[in-house]
């Protein structure tokens, strides 16, 4: 299949441009160079993916070797060696026997050069893709710690990482994946902290991926992850290179994919869903406080709906009286059971996220308004739907933004409208059933061989420091149980809590 | 194979829908009882069942008043043959279903009570929706339902005025704090007598926008002392010096005001108030009979001091107020055994159990006759109070004017 590179230039030129046909951005240049203007070339790239300069400096050194010392031969196989060697200033220079090679490095920006009789071909690296400025990431703002963020771009995101860590055992490893796209795919990971075995199973899972594109990492994410038919598969990424070098440090793998600025970290446990970037940024104390104040949320977004569908149509002897007085003069006229109503405004509320989301920036205002007012206010007032169902409702959807991965509130919303049906259906039979059933499923899913539920289940005492909690980082000496591999502390043994000179124990 | 799975999925999911939402009632479909109140019918061996049911339209909705309006309660009585059947009767119409778990009080007219409260004991222990913890009473020279149609209190239904006068039964220090699992407990036990606390239409209320001599009080729910029960008929009362002694006898005593004459026979009352009382209760065979011995230890605060002693020293009131404060209780002790032994013949100082746990053998032979035994048991009581409050000695603010 592979075709080599002939040392006739006309074929090679007739491939390219066979292959391209009349694209819009492709630049054919032919030039002829050395003494007396002897050897004919030609020279490929893509106008819209190289830095022009660039291009031009390369052409320039070939167009400038009219005269001896660089005495052209005839032909000659290692013609292109020399040149690669010498005249070419660029950084990065290759020498390929295979076209089809050549027109892969060309569409991914790298310029070819071909010469009459030399079966070889040149490839500089002139990439210069259009990108974007280092930003704040959108999705995982934080008050305190660093504010940029990954891009479209794979190579700046590199460097992002990269500057964290000036470790020569940081290692990113190259994949490329889609048929078409032939997209890079960065495997990221710290040789000697990695778990053993773990880059291997993730690089074999993301050779096995054939498909011809892949325009974000969520295509990675889907392809390998082991629970595809579990609402908990999902994996945890990151805008942050703050957290993807957070994660790595535990021995876990960064999958950076060019295009998107969403990395992937494998493997992926429930507590990543309430851990943010910035509690190992504040005092351990705030940081353990918003930790539980997040699983409060998380708690009050799954189940407050049911909770309260079961309480308000099965189970009023549980209500205190007082409530159950107010609950009863809300609900007075309202023509609709409670699981219906709920469901309802359950499902508007969603309607109200979704569309804030579409709609055009200058418009979103108005949404709120709309919202706020002609669906909660206004279903009251006209006695539609009764005053504590609104409250429920909107406490529980607002508690799901509480929860700083994304992927994990767009879960558990969806998760609490089967449990909702199940509970209004059944009452607490239902509801109980419902979430032993949720809990189960949880507990038996495993990820790149890390159980879900781990460290709680299965129990490592002494992983729990960063679970629910954040332990401070001085009683953090040891790597979590995940990154058991050879240096496995992460802090001196003596290192304790910091304490004044005159009270420091030897 | 994959079309088979499907349909079979499919006719699970609409076998959840099919069960319906079995045993749902929404909050708007209910009736919540608040209290209960059984009486006698007019008709010879029936009863009559009247419930004060809450009204949450009247609560208005929300912030907004304009929903609100009427009535916050709605009063209604029904007879029937049995309690269950009186019920039954009411459903023939209220709108809505009766719903127990909410009630907060239960009301025995004085007639039913003098009678047998065995049907209303019976019937709160078997109903699963009524919860032990509900407030009993008896009403006290009236009728169940006059209670419960009185607007006692300052709570938007009354039943909530009258659950807070129970639960707080034991401040004025005359009645006990009844809970049906407390009156169920002793009615079933063999060594206990139930006590309840009563409840009184008494006319108190004024009103906020006539003179008190131009317009008629309106009547109140008052506590009136303690019910006491014999097994399963009402007795008679203990109120005010008996209230108090029957809970000293009880060692169910927390908090009392005590009146002391003033000393040498001066014109002028003290009051005391009683504070963590501690009272020990042993039971000793002699002969034949036991012989209770009850040891009060309490401390008293001074809370009035109306008496023209300006020359009194301070240790000399002391042991005044502490011999007169033993003299009162010890009082109020016998009167209560004198009621209880001689009147009522009624072992409602829980002397039976203190026995009964005490001395096992000698129960064993006699306690099915205590109640031929109660009215000859001897009581030795020694009561020791101690005044700690130094502040409240001083002398009648009326003494320093010269």
């Amino acid at each position: 299949m592979a075709r080599p590179v002939s040392s006739d230039l006309t074929v090679n030129v007739d491939f390219i441009k066979e292959q391209m046909g009349s694209s819009l951005d492709l630049v054919h240049r032919s030039f002829v160079c050395g003494a007396d203007d002897r050897q004919q070339g030609a020279l490929f790239c893509l106008d819209t993916s190289v830095d022009g300069v660039q291009v031009a400096t390369v052409l320039r050194g070939l167009l400038e070797l009219t005269n001896p010392p660089f005495d052209f031969p005839k032909a000659g196989s290692d013609l292109i060696e020399r040149l690669s060697m010498t005249v070419i200033q660029a950084e990065e220079v290759e020498t390929v026997t295979d076209l089809d090679q050549a027109l892969n490095a060309m569409l991914k920006g790298q310029t070819v050069v071909f010469l009459e009789g030399s079966a070889t071909a040149l490839l500089v690296d002139t990439r210069k893709p259009p990108t974007r400025a280092v930003e704040e990431p959108s999705t995982e703002a934080e008050t305190r710690g660093p504010r940029d963020g990954f891009t479209e771009d794979l190579m700046i995101n590199l460097a992002l990482i990269r500057r964290r860590l000036r470790d020569p055992r940081l290692r990113a490893e190259n994949l490329v994946i889609g048929r078409r796209s032939r997209t890079d795919v960065a495997l990221v990971y710290i040789k000697d902290v990695v778990r053993p075995g773990l880059v291997e199973e993730v690089r074999r899972r993301i050779e096995r991926i054939d498909i011809d594109a892949v325009p974000g990492s969520g295509y990675i994410e889907e392809l390998i992850m082991d629970n595809p038919r579990s609402p908990f598969g999902f994996l945890n990424t990151t805008e942050r290179p703050d957290k993807l070098i957070g994660n790595l440090l535990e021995g876990r793998v960064g999958i950076v994919v060019d295009n998107t600025p969403f990395a992937l970290i494998v493997p992926t446990v429930f507590w990543h869903w309430l851990q943010a970037p910035g509690d190992y940024y504040q005092n351990y104390m705030v940081a353990t406080a918003y930790r539980m104040l997040r699983i409060f949320a998380l708690l009050t977004s799954l189940i407050a709906p049911s909770l309260y569908t079961i309480l308000a149509s099965f189970h009023h002897e549980m209500i205190p009286t007082p409530l159950a007085l107010s609950m009863a003069a809300g609900r007075e006229g309202t023509p609709l059971p409670t699981l219906i109503e709920v469901l309802a405004l359950t499902i508007m509320f969603e309607v109200m996220h979704e569309a804030g989301l579409r709609l055009p920036r200058a418009v979103g205002q108005t949404v709120s308004i709309v919202g706020a007012l002609v669906i909660g206010e206004a279903a009251v007032m006209a006695g539609l739907v009764s005053p504590a169902t609104v409250i429920v409702v909107s406490a529980a959807g607002l508690a799901a933004f509480a929860i700083p991965f994304y992927g994990a509130s767009q879960a558990i919303r969806l998760i609490r409208i089967p449990l909702l049906i199940l509970s209004g259906a059944f009452g607490v039979f239902g509801f109980v059933a419902g979430t032993t059933a949720l809990a189960m499923h949880a507990a038996s899913l495993r990820n790149l061989g890390q159980p879900f539920l781990s460290p709680l289940a299965p129990l490592h005492v002494a992983d729990l420091k960063d679970t629910a909690l954040r332990a401070p980082w001085w009683a953090m000496a040891l790597r979590p149980h995940v990154a058991r591999n050879a240096p496995s502390r992460r802090q001196r043994e003596s290192t304790g809590a910091p304490s004044p000179p005159d009270r420091r124990r030897s | 194979m994959k079309l088979r799975r499907l349909a079979g999925a499919a006719l699970v999911a609409s076998m959840l829908l099919a069960t319906g939402c079995w045993d749902l009632r929404e909050m708007n479909q209910l009736a919540l009882v608040m209290a209960v109140g059984v009486d006698k019918a007019e008709t010879p061996g029936r009863v009559q069942v009247t419930v004060q049911i809450a009204r949450p339209s009247a609560r208005g909705k929300g912030s907004g008043s304009e929903n609100g309006g009427g009535q916050s309660v709605y009063i209604a009585t029904a007879d029937g043959d049995t309690l269950f059947g009186a019920i039954r009767n009411l459903a023939q119409f209220t709108s809505r279903r009766i719903m127990w778990a909410h009630n907060n009080v239960v009301v025995i007219g004085e007639s039913l009570a003098r009678e047998d409260i065995t049907p209303v004991i019976d019937f709160f222990t078997r109903n699963q929706e009524l919860r032990m913890r509900t407030w009993i009473a008896v009403a006290r020279g009236a009728e169940a339902k006059e209670i419960l149609a009185t607007a006692t209190g300052m709570e938007d239904i009354p039943a909530n005025s009258i659950s807070a006068l129970l639960r707080y039964a034991q401040l004025p220090g005359e009645s006990v704090r009844s809970e049906v699992a407390d009156v169920t407990h002793a009615f079933f036990a063999p060594d206990l007598n139930p006590v309840i606390a009563t409840l009184m239409l008494k006319p108190r209320g004024l009103s906020p926008t006539q003179q008190p001599s131009q317009a008629e009080p309106g009547m109140q729910a008052v506590l009136a002392g303690t019910a006491i029960i014999n097994k399963t008929r009402l007795m008679g009362y203990a109120e005010r010096e008996t209230g108090r002694g029957l809970l000293w006898l009880r060692a169910q005593m927390s908090n009392a005001v005590l009146t002391i004459p003033c000393p040498k026979g001066k014109p002028g009352t003290m009051a005391v108030e009683i504070r963590s009382p501690k009272v020990r209760r042993q039971s000793r065979i002699v002969g034949r009979t036991p012989v209770m011995q009850i040891t009060v230890a309490t401390e008293g605060w001074l809370s009035e001091q109306g008496c023209p002693t300006p020359t009194l020293r301070t240790t000399d009131l002391k042991q005044y107020v502490t011999q007169a404060m033993a003299a009162k209780i010890e009082a109020e002790m016998r009167a209560t055994l004198d009621l209880l032994q001689q009147d009522l013949k009624t072992d409602a100082a829980r002397y039976a159990r203190t026995v009964h746990m005490q001395q096992p053998d000698w129960w064993r032979l006699n306690g099915a006759h205590w109640d031929e035994i109660f009215p000859q048991v001897k009581t030795q009581i020694s009561v020791s109070a101690t005044i700690t409050k130094m502040s409240l000695y001083t002398r009648p603010m009326r003494a320093h004017t010269p």
